[in-house]
């Protein structure tokens, strides 16, 4: 063995316990990515309006495929799917144990979303039904429009902005 | 769209919320805005603070999104949604395309449009924009509706709203599991009452209009709009108001407000750079130069 191949692989071994230590013991590659929600969706593209591809759950590791200018980040599931997550959604640590946040029953911003992703998924929130009753107001109009909106996919939206040239689609600067 | 003539009008409007933080009465001073210096403005400064004032109050997102919803309902109740399902769509689309360029382009947006002549757009807390019918026959192109949008998303992304429902009543009755729950849904009946006051007619405080304009004009700029959009749809509204048109009622705060961003955007250099889609803008909602005061290319 040649001595640059020799040292390559004493660095090797060193960032590997490096990365060891660093994690509490659990292995982390370089590339690896925590999810740090209780659930996360994997989309099939990079934005919201994607379909998920797999949903994940707090602590799953993912491996980094690339990153968009625009904060999603490709990712391949444990179980060799591949899709797209935001980039506040994971961390290069796995999430630490229930802290402060829970105790005065708060959740951080990146478990909030996915929830209210679930929610939004079902329905208005008990507090704006409650009011909608209390006022005696059709929720028949904000339906729709919540409707309308889940009906626009990420595919439709992709090609509206390759058509503008905006969005993800926007040139390059030179 | 249907082209009203009753738009081309310049039908009296007694709220507006496109500029509706022209009507500045609300006091207020969230951390992180120099508004006499917005070429250097710190938007990811600003969203911090307004992230630091939601967990301060013991808000998270769900209970921010049930007030947007409940301010949502009150506007879908009191004015009707299009039935232009082409121009809803389209809406969505373009909305969805300056949200995806934020830091909150993970979590849920709506974008609606009201069925009104008023001239009109704004924001609930959790996400939802509003932009009315009559608001749209204003513009002139797309990136007149995305800097519009863009905004609407700013205000949403700086937790304005939030700082309105702050103002409007004690949030802690919403989350003290102490409280009965009758007590928890009046304390939230009443919140969201004066939160809609402040968001559909009252308006934001100045200072958060130039916030949300700053943040507005960097989102649209990252999407790939010609930040000039929003300029030019301000300008037309304030013509139209010293010509006498009652659109928004005279508010001396729309000066100030087309003078920061016109020298936001001269200073990153990109005006008249990115996508106008002035074609794209009349396809979808059938019209082109309706309230066509011409946009002079001086403040």
């Amino acid at each position: 063995m040649s001595r640059i191949s020799k040292v390559s692989s004493s660095r090797v071994k060193v960032a590997l316990m490096a990365a060891v230590i660093g994690t509490g013991g659990a292995l982390v590659m370089a590339g690896d990515l925590f999810v740090q929600p209780e659930r996360l969706d994997v989309r099939e593209g990079p934005g919201l309006l994607f379909d998920p591809v797999e949903s994940v759950t707090k602590s799953v590791k993912l491996q980094e495929l690339e990153r968009t200018d625009d904060g999603w980040i490709k990712v391949q599931t444990p179980g060799g799917k591949q899709g797209y997550v935001f980039k506040g959604s994971v961390g290069d640590k796995p999430p630490s144990a229930p802290g402060a946040l829970s105790a005065v029953n708060m959740t951080s911003d990146s478990e909030a979303a996915q929830m209210s992703t679930g929610a939004a998924a079902k329905g208005l929130e008990p507090e704006a039904e409650k009011y909608a009753a209390n006022k005696n107001y059709n929720k028949a109009a904000l339906d729709k429009v919540v409707a309308m909106n889940k009906s626009v996919k990420g595919a439709q939206w992709m090609q509206f902005c390759t058509e503008g040239q905006v969005g993800p689609a926007k040139p390059k600067k030179k | 769209m249907k082209s009203k003539k009753s738009s081309v009008r310049f039908v009296l409007v007694s709220s507006l919320a496109v500029s509706a933080a022209l009507v500045a009465t609300v006091p207020f001073n969230m951390g992180g805005c120099n508004a006499s210096n917005l070429n250097n403005i710190n938007v990811a400064g600003m969203i911090d603070a307004g992230n630091k004032l939601r967990v301060a109050e013991g808000l998270n997102q769900r209970q921010e999104r049930a007030i947007g919803e409940s301010v949502s309902l009150a506007a879908t109740n009191q004015n009707g949604v299009t039935k232009d399902e082409r121009l809803a769509q389209y809406v969505v689309l373009v909305g969805q395309t300056v949200a995806s360029r934020t830091a909150r382009a993970d979590q849920p947006w709506v974008f609606g449009v009201l069925d009104t002549d008023k001239v009109n757009a704004f924001s609930g807390p959790g996400g939802y924009v509003w932009v009315t019918r009559g608001a749209i026959e204003k513009m002139q192109d797309e990136s007149e509706l995305a800097g519009v949008l863009a905004h609407e998303i700013g205000h949403v992304v700086l937790h304005h709203g939030l700082d309105a429902a702050k103002k409007a009543g004690r949030m802690d009755a919403l989350t003290t599991a102490a409280n009965s729950a009758d007590s928890r849904i009046a304390a939230f009946s009443n919140l969201t009452d004066k939160t809609s006051e402040v968001i559909m007619n009252t308006g934001f405080s100045q200072p958060q209009e130039f916030e949300a304009d700053a943040a507005g004009v960097k989102f649209v700029t990252a999407a790939g709009y010609d930040p000039n959009g929003l300029l030019h749809f301000l300008r037309r509204m304030r013509d139209g108001q010293k010509a006498g048109q009652q659109l928004f009622g005279t508010h001396p705060g729309m000066d100030d407000r087309i003078k920061k961003i016109r020298d936001q955007i001269s200073a990153a250099g990109t005006g008249g750079k990115g996508a106008v889609l002035k074609e794209r803008f009349v396809s979808y909602t059938g019209h082109s130069t309706v309230g066509s005061l011409d946009v002079e290319d001086g403040q």
